[in-house]
């Protein structure tokens, strides 16, 4: 993945609260409640007047009413309440060509207020070519034995085996997944945890802000995107039980839900190629399906690097629409039995997310053609756009909230690259690693290759 | 995060700018994506002058007559020619009311031009508004509302648009909300035949004129199935939606009579509207040249006439052409009331003698005169022997603005003279006879009309015939005044002491 930014101590980290006054809440609160306002008056108007066409006025309607269902949910949205259960945990990193960075986070993982006894590390290096596993190696030595395990397969395998090895090295009630690049608070694992009290939850993902924000416009926007993604639509898909996605940054998984799903899930392939992108999204996608609960936690906080470079960002962004466009039809093929709730929106969200690069270029090229300019869509875009910044800012006063809005309109200048990413779906190259590393067509040079690594 | 001061004032200009765009966003969006349902407007002030005021309360009553006025648009932003500006209209509506007109319904028209006994006000009204434009309801319905006037509407049904859709048209919705205030009543404009099209040769109104199909004029036949599909689908619209078929239709495009392409048109529209279910129609949407009409139980109930106003119609024009629409017998003396002709034509009344100069074909006429009730009477006049090329004509019983639009015409020149009919503004001219003319060097001419229906009679004698010539003409030809006319351009011909003499006046 990204190399890491280095050593942040932790009072660098972006302050978790930067509570903004009862006047700036209110504010941006009016502000959100009159363009959920807005809109719901055009769809009443809509469906109303609606006569002719029937197509555009229904995409307008089901898009409107799935922008407004996400803050209407959001607002019921409570983190789950301190049970005070201590489980035994189990923490996997995978990593891969980390060098010293992984000893970073092994440092800030033992860190955790969690008890010693109940809290274990596995560290799985996935044939890294460099130093990773010395390092690995020397940061384990320091703490007592058991408490971090460092496990070498001694081939690179991709993420995705790497997480297996790690999860079946380790007996531990519940599986954490953390990032070879995230940074989850003190308290965050403990707090993760205190969902699992209820006993139909098979997943929980955290919170997880963007640690480089201050970076560059790109880590700004990122970091705004991620807030809003998290306290908005994971908070909506949360009060359902069906959070679709619970993210590899920072998540819990109950050991019970991901066992019988794991040689599966190692092994899923798709159109004929093992599949190596949208590994948490699969899993989550299987432990809903098998009809587990899967929740969020506003109040457990991780910190990850964003790209900050625009080739890493639309590599990243690339991966993660293949891993999209897969899942969310696929999930939508079985989220009906168990989550009959969450059918309609995830159906207009894979809907609507399908359509975007038609919908984007339609919206353009009917002004170029000599059309009418879609007025109502692109103010409509600036409004929900604003609203998502409106909601950053009610949240958090560190001046990056109308980088929502900027950052609303750059990801929609992205949302061409679907087609490109299911035109390529079967191409499972990670785009940070420098061979075909992930993929199962690893050739006999290159397992020589590794071979020679494990060796030395 | 610590920040200069600088970017950290940027962001704050650069966060009040896009909230308060976010202001105007939201403004816009609604605006732009309201549902096109415009709300009805305060009636304009329509404040008359005390000349208007004066001019509107001297104007008499005439008992058992309808004053029908065809309007179309009322809006400040339309400036199409039949379009009023609301303040316009207002001081129309104030004027007709201060007149003490009061408005009837349709079923009272329908009664009265079937010669049931009706009731009718003194001064009675009938407000008619062509098209379905939607201005009935949010210009023109608040002025009756307030003034306590009815109207008609007369709706180019396949116009009328779904609620919400932007339309310079009424909506279904606004039909319901005009039939809820109990003020108006609906009637046909053709379902889409209100149009102009490609006709042989020019632009014509779809609904009297043989349209141009696949770059050939329309057969008798297509026209006659192309209107009575229009008439059935205009039918099927008011069963639909308004509670049942429509009985009152108005002519698109004013007259059919003289816009159309289609020899006898007006007999074949009249029996499509007849077996459409149509038990009346109304004329007149072009502003007449002469005076109109009010609708009476002598009025053919195809061709009710109406009085179009325009743009161009000011309050006194409307207080004219209302008081056009009363009979008045003819002038005790022809030479004192005003003689008026078009642009080319001068007209000029000097010691007992009408003075008539044309460079071409001209006549003068009595502008203000309504000669509804001019029957039977004998016009007279002496001309000095035409000369060369130079003619003088002599119309009688000629119909603008009586119930028909045709004459008799005698024209007189050197030699010899002849009497002609013409019918539906000159398409039917026929020659009734002629005569030869002796020598002289002044002709007295006397011309007497008579009778009605098949007793039509019309006797002429003029100096230097051998006998007097008495013609029968069409019975459709009911009445109406005199035209002096003449075609040459030499000099003025003087149309010396012309008089009228009244044998016998039409009842009302």
């Amino acid at each position: 993945m990204d190399e890491t930014t280095g050593d942040v101590p932790r009072s660098r980290l972006p302050r978790n609260k930067v509570s903004p006054s009862v006047v700036g809440k209110v504010a941006a609160f009016i502000g959100i409640t009159s363009v959920c306002a807005i809109i719901l008056w055009h769809v009443i108007v809509k469906v109303m007047f609606m006569r002719g066409n029937i197509f555009i006025p229904l995409y307008t309607i089901l898009v409107a009413g799935y922008m407004l269902s996400r803050f209407l949910l959001a607002a019921f949205y409570r983190p789950p309440r301190d049970a005070g259960i201590t489980p035994s945990i189990a923490i996997v990193v995978p990593a891969y060509n980390e060098s010293s960075a992984v000893a970073r986070t092994i440092h800030s993982l033992m860190a955790l207020e969690y008890p010693p006894h109940l809290l274990e590390i596995v560290v799985i290096n996935d044939g890294s070519t460099d130093d990773t596993w010395d390092h690995m190696v020397e940061a384990a030595s320091q703490y007592a034995p058991g408490r971090v395990r460092c496990v070498n397969p001694g081939v690179n395998q991709g993420k995705r085996k790497a997480m297996a090895v790690g999860i079946r090295e380790t007996r531990a009630e519940i599986l954490v997944f953390v990032d070879s690049d995230s940074m989850p608070a003190p308290n965050a694992v403990y707090k993760l945890v205190q969902g699992f009290a209820d006993k139909k939850v098979g997943a929980i993902s955290g919170l997880t802000y963007v640690r480089n924000a201050e970076t560059n416009a790109l880590t700004r926007m990122q970091a705004a995107r991620y807030y809003v993604s998290f306290q908005l639509l994971k908070s909506a898909e949360s009060v359902l039980n069906a959070v679709t996605c619970c993210s590899g940054c920072f998540a819990a998984y109950r050991r019970a839900a991901v066992t019988p799903l794991l040689d599966q899930w190692e092994n899923q392939t798709f159109l004929g190629r093992e599949c190596t992108h949208g590994d948490d999204r699969a899993l989550t996608a299987r432990v809903i399906k098998t009809g587990w609960k899967t929740i969020y936690d506003s109040q457990a906080e991780a910190w990850t690097d964003a790209p900050d470079e625009y080739r890493k960002f639309f590599k990243q962004q690339l991966r993660w629409k293949k891993s999209w466009s897969r899942e969310g039809p696929m999930l939508l093929s079985h989220v009906w039995r168990s989550r009959p709730l969450a059918l309609l929106p995830i159906a207009i969200q894979t809907m609507a997310g399908l359509l975007s690069p038609f919908v984007i270029a339609y919206s353009l090229a009917v002004p170029i053609m000599g059309g009418k300019f879609p007025i109502i869509y692109f103010l409509g875009l600036y409004m929900v756009a604003m609203a998502f910044a409106l909601l950053y800012r009610m949240f958090r006063n560190d001046g990056l909230w109308l980088y929502a809005f900027f950052g609303t309109f750059f990801y929609i200048s992205f949302s061409p690259q679907l087609v490109w990413a299911i035109l390529r779906i079967r191409d499972g190259k990670w785009g940070t690693r420098p061979s075909t590393a992930g993929t199962t067509n690893i050739s006999k040079q290159e397992r020589r290759v590794a071979r020679a690594g494990k060796a030395a | 995060m610590s920040e200069s001061a600088g970017s950290s004032f940027i962001r704050k200009i650069s966060g009040t700018l896009f909230i308060v765009a976010l202001g105007f966003v939201m403004v816009a969006w609604i605006k732009v994506s309201q549902p096109f349902d415009p709300d009805q407007v305060k009636p304009a002030s329509g404040r008359l002058d005390e000349i208007a005021i004066a001019d509107a309360k001297k104007m008499p009553a005439f008992a058992g007559s309808v004053v029908t006025l065809a309007y179309h648009g009322v809006s400040d932003t339309d400036h199409a020619g039949t379009t009023l500006s609301r303040e316009l209209f207002a001081e129309h509506m104030r004027a007709m009311k201060t007149a003490g007109f009061q408005t009837v319904t349709l079923d009272q028209v329908q009664k009265l031009v079937n010669g049931e006994s009706v009731e009718l006000p003194p001064k009675a009204l009938l407000l008619t508004f062509d098209g379905g434009h939607i201005t009935d309801w949010t210009n023109v319905d608040p002025v009756l509302k307030e003034l306590g006037f009815n109207a008609v509407t007369f709706l180019t049904t396949s116009e009328i648009v779904q609620a919400g859709t932007p339309s310079y048209f009424l909506s279904f919705d606004q039909l319901k909300k005009l039939r809820g205030t109990g003020r108006w009543e609906f009637g046909s404009h053709t379902d889409d035949s209100a149009n102009s099209v490609d006709v042989p040769g020019d632009v014509g109104v779809s609904f009297t004129n043989r349209m141009m199909v696949d770059g050939e004029p329309e057969t008798p036949e297509q026209w006659d199935d192309r209107i009575t599909a229009d008439l059935a689908r205009t039918q099927d619209f008011f069963k639909k939606h308004l509670g049942g078929p429509a009985v009152a239709f108005s002519y698109p495009n004013g007259d059919p009579r003289n816009s159309n392409n289609l020899d006898r048109i007006q007999v074949r529209t009249e029996k499509l509207l007849k077996s459409a279910g149509f038990d009346y129609a109304f004329y007149g949407e072009d502003v007449p040249s002469g005076q109109v009409d009010g609708v009476t139980k002598n009025s053919n109930r195809y061709r009710l006439p109406r009085i179009g106003v325009r743009s161009t119609t000011t309050v006194a024009t409307l207080l004219k052409d209302v008081r056009g629409t009363i009979p008045a017998p003819p002038p005790a003396n022809l030479t004192q009331v005003k003689w008026t002709g078009p642009y080319t034509v001068a007209c000029q009344t000097l010691k007992g003698n009408l003075y008539v100069y044309s460079r071409e074909y001209g006549n003068c006429k009595l502008d203000t005169v309504n000669t509804t009730r001019w029957r039977d009477y004998t016009l007279s006049t002496v001309i000095k022997a035409p000369i060369n090329r130079q003619i003088a004509f002599f119309s009688v019983r000629d119909g603008e603005g009586a119930t028909h639009t045709g004459s008799l015409v005698v024209a007189v020149g050197r030699d010899e003279m002849v009497v002609r009919q013409t019918l539906n503004g000159g398409d039917l001219v026929k020659e009734l006879g002629k005569a030869d003319l002796a020598a002289s060097p002044t002709r007295t001419v006397a011309i007497k009309v008579s009778g009605t229906g098949p007793d039509n009679t019309l006797v002429v004698n003029i100096t230097g015939m051998a006998q007097p010539l008495t013609v029968k003409f069409l019975p459709e030809i009911v009445a109406g005044g005199v035209k002096f006319g003449v075609d040459g351009y030499l000099k003025p011909l003087t149309f010396f002491k012309p008089q009228l003499k009244i044998d016998q006046e039409v009842a009302p």
